[in-house]
């Protein structure tokens, strides 16, 4: 079977997949895969012995279907769909390598569950490469055993999707990776209702962090991922929270007269980056959250906001319309020197970093309208991702391959992702009311599971 | 070269400076003269024939696509409120700044308070003090027309007063 048949096969079912978890879960994904410049890696993943494909119970998620929907949508594996499949191995040596030559998968997914007690699981997985070179090995790519809690079932498989990502690609995934975002519920005769909440990047385990009848926006993350900061209008008047993800705990660390905006935590997490109008005009200042010591960085009578850290911290990415409209400029913390960094296009603002500090995703309007851009900061080039025309906030995922942002579809606000080689896009599922101001987590150290 | 940069940030600063003394003279009056200074038993009751108080039943005021000038249809509402405000100094007013949902919404909340500032100074040429004025921009924040059309667009470009 050819590559383009089979991906149109592989998007059907996948439809139908999807169609099939809406009703199960809160969190399937819709699917727009657009045509590939990349030769997707093909993939096999077998349903884990003792759980079968399609079943999604909440209490015992079914590991292999996780790892599917993680891996067929980052847009650089063909994952073979569960119909297709023809045999189930479990373990590494009961793997019919030539089977799965003949029918093109390079790779196979194998693993088991077992209980250990009725709260913990032991799991054990390998991948294997089919077309291994018989004088290096038996072609295991790795395995690994686990043990965790049944309620930490779905977090693992997105472990294993990492652990498969990495071996293949030879970079570090997002699907241990976490989402902010703001929930906005309006309904006509009742005032609007906005939530907080932080969600897996792909939906599942939303927790809502706070609730309000006021605007809630801009939600920014700490570097070790365990704290948001954000600004609140709960007290009729911008105002500056941190809060603890885990705890729920925060604290008030900015409510001066006028704006209090777009906070942003410093690589070292020890200062926050925000814009203060109280001169009459917003302008991006320094905090330190230790010694709570202010600093102004920038002057004059411009909007200047959405500070953005370079990731040395020596430097600030911001928009400002200094310049008549708004463009993307760097300031030098140490001389105050500020560099124009956009010039392509009338409206360039909500800039947001790789972690290579190499490139940043961009709202930058151009014939069809505001539209989610990736710019290369050393080449200069800027290429727009979407064309609607209709979308704001987008932000980087940590490994710099997707950028997550908002967009309206069907009437309503809805998260969609697309990659900044433009070979996938698809839009997450909407939820009740209009979902906004994404926020992709940094890499996040995840604690409860044991490897060998 | 870095005292070159200065005097020429002086000279800009000084032309803008000039530049808008000259359009606060020339905006913010109708014809029919609501003076800057109003006071008491001096106070205008109307404003080109049309009276003070049915004025004032504006309280919401439309901006052009990221402008913040406001129509013109709205400066002499505005104006009412600011005699308003002049002649009961105990008044206090709450001035909302609101964009439309495009663009980003932090450089909206700049863009909403700039229309707020234009509403303020418009108050305050007519006698309203600072301090009988807050403000704060909610930027695209608080939309009150949730479609796409520049209609929609238009209504959410506003300023609301609300007084209290």
């Amino acid at each position: 079977m050819n590559i383009p048949v089979m991906r149109k096969i592989v998007s059907l079912v996948i439809l139908g997949m999807a169609l099939l978890f809406a009703k199960a879960s809160m969190a399937a994904l819709n699917i727009e895969i657009t045509k590939g410049a990349r030769a997707p890696i093909p993939l096999a993943v077998i349903p884990f012995v003792d759980q079968k494909a399609g079943e999604n119970d909440k209490n015992n998620p079914d590991i292999a279907s996780v790892i599917y929907n993680d891996l067929q949508n980052s847009g650089y594996f063909n994952v073979l769909a569960f119909d297709q499949l023809h045999q189930f191995p479990h373990t590494a040596d009961t793997i019919h390598q030539a089977y799965w030559q003949h029918i093109g998968m390079d790779n196979v997914l194998v693993g088991q569950v077992k209980p250990i007690d009725s709260e913990h699981v032991r799991v054990l997985v390998s991948l294997v490469n089919v077309f291994h070179n018989h004088q290096q090995g038996n072609g295991v790519l790795f395995t690994q055993t686990f043990e965790v809690e049944k309620s930490d079932l779905r977090q693992l498989a997105h472990h294993i999707s990492d652990c498969v990502y990495h071996e293949l690609i030879g970079e570090q995934g997002v699907f241990s990776t976490q989402v902010a975002y703001v929930l906005v519920k309006r309904s006509p005769n009742n005032p609007a209702h906005y939530a907080l909440a932080v969600s897996d990047f792909d939906g599942y385990h939303a927790k809502t962090l706070l609730d309000s009848d006021q605007p809630i926006m801009s939600p920014a993350w700490s570097p070790d991922g365990k704290k948001l900061a954000y600004v609140s209008f709960e007290n009729k008047e911008s105002q500056i929270y941190i809060q603890d993800i885990q705890t729920g705990q925060r604290i008030l660390v900015s409510h001066d007269e006028g704006i209090n905006g777009a906070p942003a935590f410093s690589p070292d997490g020890q200062q926050l980056a925000l814009v203060l109008s109280k001169t009459g005009h917003p302008k991006i200042y320094i905090l330190n959250l230790q010694t709570k010591q202010l600093r102004q960085i920038t002057q004059g009578w411009s909007i200047d906001t959405e500070p953005v850290w370079a990731r040395d911290g020596q430097s600030i990415y911001f928009t400002s319309d200094r310049g008549g409209a708004p463009q993307i400029y760097q300031v030098d913390l140490a001389s105050g020197d500020i560099t124009r960094i956009t010039f392509d296009g009338s409206f360039n603002a909500r800039a947001s970093l790789s972690n290579r500090g190499d490139k940043m995703a961009l709202l930058h309007r151009d014939g069809s309208g505001f539209n989610v851009a990736i710019y290369d900061i050393k080449t200069g080039q800027m290429r727009s991702l979407t064309d609607t025309g209709h979308n704001q906030s987008p932000t980087l995922a940590p490994n710099g391959h997707l950028i997550m942002y908002a967009t309206y579809f069907a009437g309503q606000s809805v998260l969609a992702i697309v990659s900044t080689d433009r070979s996938v896009s698809l839009r997450l599922p909407a939820k009740e009311g209009d979902v906004q101001e994404p926020a992709w987590s940094p890499f996040l150290h995840n604690t409860g599971e044991s490897e060998s | 070269m870095i005292s070159i940069i200065n005097c020429l940030r002086f000279i800009s600063v000084g032309m803008i400076l000039l530049f808008l003394a000259a359009c606060s003279t020339m905006s913010g009056h109708a014809t029919g003269g609501a003076g800057a200074k109003t006071h008491g038993a001096n106070m205008p009751t109307q404003i080109n024939g049309v009276p003070i108080q049915d004025l004032m039943q504006k309280t919401t005021f439309h901006f052009g696509f990221d402008k913040d000038r406001a129509n013109s249809d709205d400066i002499a509402a505005i104006q009412a409120h600011g005699i308003y405000l002049a002649s009961h100094p105990d008044a206090t007013v709450t001035l909302a700044g609101h964009t439309d949902q495009r663009g980003s919404r932090e450089y909206n909340i700049g863009l909403g308070e700039r229309r707020n500032n234009t509403v303020a100074q418009i108050l305050m040429m007519n006698g309203a003090r600072a301090n009988q004025i807050k403000q704060v921009s909610y930027g695209q924040e608080k939309p009150i027309a949730l479609g796409h059309t520049a209609a929609d667009y238009a209504k959410n470009r506003r300023v609301e007063i609300r007084y209290g």
